[in-house]
């Protein structure tokens, strides 16, 4: 099996130099993360603030270099790409952010976040050839294309807003998404909508997922694979069935016990915060099978 | 429940309106709903669906270009809607009070977390016209901070130094530092972890029973509201088209949307795939009459559904026209 994307044992910190009175921060703490070619699936890094997600979100985007280990794309590690390389590296590994309302210059319209890429990419010559790829990616995301072209950002509501960002990243046939809270900024009933349209990303076009969010409800839901991450360091890490069905890990129990569930007979918060404050810095479990 | 002797809160037909250049947009319009003394009623809808501007209107805190324009908000006996300025000044905080949506931003930044807690009490009067000594006034500052489960130190600290939920127990603190008779929080923990939200939500709770105060929590994450609230008002486009006990919405929802907001939820029970809700809420624009849920599916009922109870405290908004939709 040939790794697509991989992570070997990174480590990150922030602060702490000669000269700094603060402490250092392991904000990524020894993280290892694989995704094959020949087997594209969802994986999701869960965990809440301050537990390190994004900061490895960043380290897998090649945003950030890491302190230790390092990240490595078809084998060859993000650090030492140049020109070509790096440039197919930012095509084919698409990230998706939190905030959909931060990532559009609010004076143009939504079109150009679609354009532009096609143009930087030169993935189409001609003209129409270009609106033909912005109309097909925009139905896989289940947004009509006439309704959503034209049209200002403010214009669409959070959720065509987020989509539209989903058809962005698509127009560039990207073997890997990663996506970073894509719907915690926007209305429950709609998180379901967009998804389902990366879950069927993933199935019917073979691209991978990486899913970072604080949401377990969510990550049960679309992910094959699971990585719960408490402050920079992985906890527990497994097929979601097991982890989520079966935490062994006191962080990971007490995370499930405090979500909220929609059923008023499903109590919540069974487990005592206070008794298991210190359990939640036992060490991780790793990767576990069943 | 007969209103001279009712105890809590009473919304009669209330209408909170904005004027706009294009016409009037009616963001609440005609709600009515009791809730008893010490329990806790959850409104839910989507962003738009005015349960903000309700929560909003029960404060009196409606800004331009929103007025109420119509209704009456019943505290025990007395509507607050006839105080004068003053008079509606005093009683939030000491009668009606606020949890905000988002403490980050509603503590004032360069005010010591004590000051901002005395500030409310001196301005109600609350030690009378004697001077006080620092001490008596620390010792107040520190058993309200107590109650929310912060430590005494936090007193002296500035709003940047606390953590978001630190921040919600200020607020909360705050909110309680005058044994008001209702709460009402907007979203008050949308911006926290789950770990946090659950700890800072069972401290609301427990001061709220306390106080036997009544609560109205704003939200939309259903999953919070089926866990503490008593009951559920599930609004959309400006009206109230379900309300009951919590156990019975969840069970037996009898709206088609409350059934399709309740489906959209992805649980932890089993795997299945997502429904989202097609389509979107109307505009509220110049709204015509009747159903607005109907217009969402390419149907019309021409007639304003009739507000109907149809078991012992659960009521909804009856269109026959949407009425199988989610079934």
């Amino acid at each position: 099996m040939s790794s697509l994307l991989q992570a070997k044992n990174v480590t990150k910190s922030f602060g702490g130099g000669i000269f700094s009175k603060e402490e250092e921060l392991i904000a990524v703490n020894d993280i290892s993360l694989n995704l094959e070619v020949e087997n594209p699936k969802i994986i999701a890094v869960a965990g809440e603030s301050g537990s390190g997600k994004t900061t490895l979100a960043r380290l897998l985007l090649g945003l950030i270099n890491p302190n230790k280990g390092s990240v490595e794309y078809l084998g060859k590690n993000l650090k030492d790409m140049k020109g070509k390389e790096k440039r197919d590296f930012r095509r084919e590994v698409q990230p998706i952010f939190q905030d959909p309302y931060g990532s559009y210059n609010p004076f143009y319209k939504v079109d150009h976040v679609l354009y532009s890429p096609i143009k930087n990419f030169k993935l189409a010559s001609k003209g129409e050839e270009a609106r033909k790829m912005v109309e097909k990616a925009l139905e896989l995301v289940g947004l009509v294309p006439s309704e959503t072209l034209g049209r200002l950002p403010h214009q669409l509501s959070g959720g065509q807003r987020q989509r539209v960002m989903v058809a962005r990243a698509l127009l560039l046939q990207p073997r890997i998404i990663l996506a970073d809270e894509p719907v915690s900024a926007v209305d429950a009933s709609l998180r379901a909508t967009i998804l389902d349209s990366v879950k069927k990303l993933n199935k019917d076009l073979g691209i991978s997922v990486i899913y970072v969010t604080h949401d377990l409800t969510t990550a049960y839901q679309i992910s094959d694979e699971i990585m719960i991450l408490y402050k920079g360091v992985l906890k527990e890490a497994g097929p979601v069935e097991v982890v989520i069905k079966n935490p062994k890990h006191p962080y990971t129990q007490l995370l499930i016990d405090s979500i909220p569930q929609a059923n008023p007979k499903l109590k919540w918060g069974k487990l005592d915060i206070s008794e298991t404050q210190e359990l939640l810095d036992q060490p991780g479990l790793g990767w576990r099978d069943s | 429940m007969t209103s001279s002797s009712f105890k809590g809160l009473r919304v009669k037909d209330l209408q909170v309106y904005y004027d706009t250049p294009e016409g009037v947009v009616k963001a609440v319009d005609g709600i009515s709903f009791s809730l008893p003394q010490g329990k806790r009623l959850a409104l839910v809808g989507e962003s738009g669906s005015g349960k903000s501007t309700l929560s909003m209107a029960l404060m009196r805190l409606t800004r331009a270009p929103g007025r109420i324009a119509g209704g009456n908000i019943f505290l025990d006996e007395d509507d607050i809607l006839d105080l004068d300025v003053e008079e509606m000044r005093l009683a939030r905080l000491s009668k009606i009070s606020l949890v905000p949506q988002g403490a980050m931003n509603s503590l004032n930044p360069v005010l010591r977390i004590k000051d901002q807690i005395l500030d409310g009490l001196f301005d109600h009067q609350v030690f009378g016209s004697k001077k006080i000594t620092k001490d008596e006034q620390l010792s107040k500052v520190n058993e309200l901070l107590s109650a929310v489960e912060l430590l005494p130190s936090v007193a002296d600290m500035y709003p940047h130094e606390l953590s978001g939920g630190m921040k919600q127990r200020v607020a909360i603190a705050i909110a309680t530092s005058m044994d008001p008779k209702v709460i009402v929080a907007d979203e008050p923990t949308s911006a926290l972890d789950v770990v946090v939200q659950r700890t800072v939500m069972q401290t609301l709770g427990r001061l709220q029973e306390g106080l036997e105060a009544s609560i109205v929590l704003v939200g939309h994450d259903m999953g919070l509201v089926a866990q503490f609230a008593d009951f559920v008002g599930v609004m959309y486009a400006g009206r109230m088209v379900e309300l009951g006990p919590v156990n019975s919405v969840f069970e037996k929802p009898l709206h088609p949307y409350t059934r399709l907001l309740i489906r959209s939820l992805p649980t932890l029970e089993n795997k299945e795939d997502f429904v989202g809700i097609p389509g979107l809420p109307p505009p509220l624009l110049n709204l015509p009459p009747g159903c607005t849920f109907c217009t969402r599916f390419g149907r019309e009922n021409k007639n304003t559904p009739p507000w109907k109870e149809i078991s012992k405290d659960h009521w909804i908004s009856e269109c026959e026209v949407c009425s199988d939709i989610g079934k």
